[in-house]
């Protein structure tokens, strides 16, 4: 049945071969011949991935340099704007094109260090509870209810406020947060997954339960889990930015898109450009990091393809 | 059938007073666990290059003798020895290696494949467990056990789901017997394909035992097949073998009420055959409250007080033919 469809597919259409611009080419390459929505996330992702990795080196000013000449000015396509300050200006007369830059940068690091380790933390930790069952199970998972009972931006608050501050520490606590769904995801996938034959055929085969792990457990679910870290990935930037927001996150003279927003908060009426700039660079990116996730969730599925 | 029968063949399994028991839930907050007689006693062995049918209904325990006997699961009591060797009491090392000698094939080709890995690395894979030979060369021998199987070459980039059913069991055969075992249980390893394609694999099984010498323990519930592919033939009912002898001597004269139930069940394509079936009444017993008695005393229509309150012993009539019931020789 599918090996008919598979040929089916096989020869090109000899029409679309010859329309298509370099962009179908690519995209006929990655497999995503018609998928036009995923390819723009997919190249907004890229390019604010560029903007935080290389994008100093295109910065205008230092993002903390004051023109206090130009405090609130417009950005360019508003009223009053000016070539000099492409985005405007803040309170301080800090050019937010600049600032914008460099919270980037800061935002993404975190977004993904911070899903990183609520990932590998809760996979493990799930996975660990599959596999030992018992009383290990009973107490991660009792873990697991407790962190869902809690109020996370509470529990980073108290963390926060008790531990102090600090970059790293504030990676940690936006990196906990959410990974009690990797958890419970990778504990029930672990436990069908070890009811399947091919689990039990590999065992019988005598392979050890480390490599039965690696090798034909964690392929299987990695699909899944991944779909969760996208969905998780915007959660964690926006947790970032709210508790920027509330000034418990990223502290001057470092900047986060959320640190911008919160500080923009102050001048929604007077200089609405401060806090929603940032705003809808947050919004395209949790938007296009969920429709690459859904993509990807079909994509890493072989039986769908 | 297999072996010539003037030669006494080997005894390449020894299975005694097996019992397994599972523990399910609790009959109440304070009580005690229900525990399920899954296998309930059962002493059997398997002669080198035979293959021995074990039959019965869903539920009865056979699916978990055959893991027992791999040593899969742990029995509660009883000993299953492999060549001499006591395999319930092997330390992990030993218990690895002799991964090798005993594999399974599965009823759901489709679930005892990884369905991410192609199929070419996983027939490969039992000769990267036990890194047997080299390296280089595994992918020859890949090759090799793949056109055994008489399965096209280009089917090695291939993944299961792309494969018809029948193709399927022919890969999970050609995993179980790349390291070349000496027992390969079979659960059901045909009951999920078409009747064409159980005749063909059932087939290649057979070239395959000829070829390699192999020892089969094939478990299933249809009768029809196990007469194919059997030299002796067990009936298994409620964790207890009630029944063995020569597949022969089993299918014609049954002696076991159950035994004559199973056998009268199999469609026979005959329309005036029909009149003197021997049916069976009611439900399975459930294995967690198990009758007294003779276990099948509630279904049987020749049950009386003695089967209702004493165990039959599994005892021997005729020749090389054991039977669990107090009436055998009547009803035979």
């Amino acid at each position: 049945m599918s090996v008919r469809n598979t040929e089916v597919k096989e020869p090109p259409q000899a029409g679309a071969q010859i329309n298509r611009s370099w962009l179908g080419a690519l995209m006929h390459r990655w497999g995503l011949q018609g998928e036009w929505l995923v390819t723009i996330a997919m190249i907004y992702i890229g390019f604010i991935l560029f903007v935080a990795v290389f994008g100093f080196l295109f910065q205008p000013y230092p993002h903390t340099q004051l023109d206090l000449f130009n405090q609130l000015q417009p950005p360019v396509f508003m009223d009053g704007g000016s070539w000099e300050h492409i985005f405007g200006t803040d309170d301080l007369g800090r050019d937010v094109l600049s600032r914008l830059i460099r919270g980037l940068r800061l935002s993404v690091l975190i977004g993904v260090i911070g899903t990183a380790i609520g990932a590998v933390l809760g996979s493990f930790l799930g996975i660990v509870a599959a596999h030992f069952r018992g009383w290990v199970e009973e107490v991660l998972m009792m873990l697991v209810d407790v962190q869902v009972s809690l109020p996370f931006i509470i529990f980073a608050l108290a963390i926060l406020a008790f531990v102090g501050n600090s970059l790293t520490i504030l990676i940690i606590v936006v990196g906990i947060d959410g990974w009690e769904r990797y958890a419970r995801l990778a504990r029930s996938m672990v436990l069908s997954a070890n009811q399947q034959d091919y689990v039990l055929a590999v065992r019988s085969l005598g392979l050890s339960h480390f490599n039965i792990y690696r090798r034909h457990v964690l392929p299987n679910i990695m699909g899944t889990l991944i779909v969760q870290a996208t969905i998780n990935l915007p959660g964690v930037i926006l947790l970032e930015s709210t508790l920027s927001f509330l000034g418990l996150g990223v502290q001057p003279p470092m900047t986060s898109l959320g640190q911008i927003l919160g500080v923009g908060r102050d001048y929604l009426i007077l200089a609405p450009w401060i806090a929603v700039l940032p705003g809808t660079v947050i919004f395209f990116l949790t938007l296009s990091i969920a429709i690459v996730g859904d993509w990807l969730r079909d994509r890493l599925d072989p039986t769908l393809q | 059938m297999n072996k010539p029968a003037a030669i006494e063949p080997e005894i390449l399994m020894e299975v005694r007073d097996l019992v397994c028991h599972f523990t399910g839930p609790r009959t109440s907050f304070f009580g005690k666990r229900m525990i399920a007689h899954a296998v309930n006693g059962v002493s059997l062995e398997l002669r080198t290059g035979e293959t021995l049918g074990l039959v019965g209904e869903s539920g009865c325990g056979k699916s978990t003798l055959g893991q027992l006997i791999l040593n899969l699961i742990e029995p509660t009591s009883g000993s299953v020895s492999f060549l001499g060797q006591d395999i319930t009491k092997v330390d992990k090392q030993e218990w690895r290696r002799l991964r090798s000698e005993m594999q399974l094939v599965f009823q759901n080709p489709l679930g005892a494949l990884n369905p991410r890995l192609s199929i070419g690395a996983q027939i490969r894979e039992p000769l990267d467990i036990h890194d047997i030979g080299d390296p280089d060369q595994r992918p020859d021998k890949v090759l090799e056990m793949l056109e055994a199987v008489s399965l096209p070459p280009h089917l090695l980039e291939r993944y299961p789901h792309q494969l018809s059913g029948g193709q399927q069991q022919r890969v999970v055969i050609a995993r179980a017997l790349i390291n070349g075992p000496k027992l390969v249980v079979c659960d059901e390893s045909v009951s999920a394909l078409d009747v064409s394609v159980q005749a063909q694999v059932v087939n290649l099984l057979a070239d395959m035992q000829k070829k390699l010498g192999l020892t089969y323990l094939f478990i299933t519930h249809d009768l029809s097949i196990v007469r194919h592919i059997s030299s002796r033939i067990a009936v298994m009912y409620l964790g207890r073998i009630v029944e063995l002898a020569d597949s022969k001597e089993l299918l014609e004269n049954p002696m076991h009420p159950y035994t004559k139930a199973l056998i009268s069940a199999v469609p026979v394509p005959d329309p005036r055959a029909r009149a003197s079936r021997a049916t069976i009444r009611g439900e399975p017993p459930n294995p967690f409250n198990p009758p007294s008695g003779c276990a099948f005393h509630a279904r049987c229509a020749h049950a009386d007080e003695k089967c209702r309150s004493q165990l039959p012993d599994f005892r021997q009539i005729g020749d090389k033919h054991l039977v669990a019931c107090h009436h055998a020789e009547a009803l035979a």
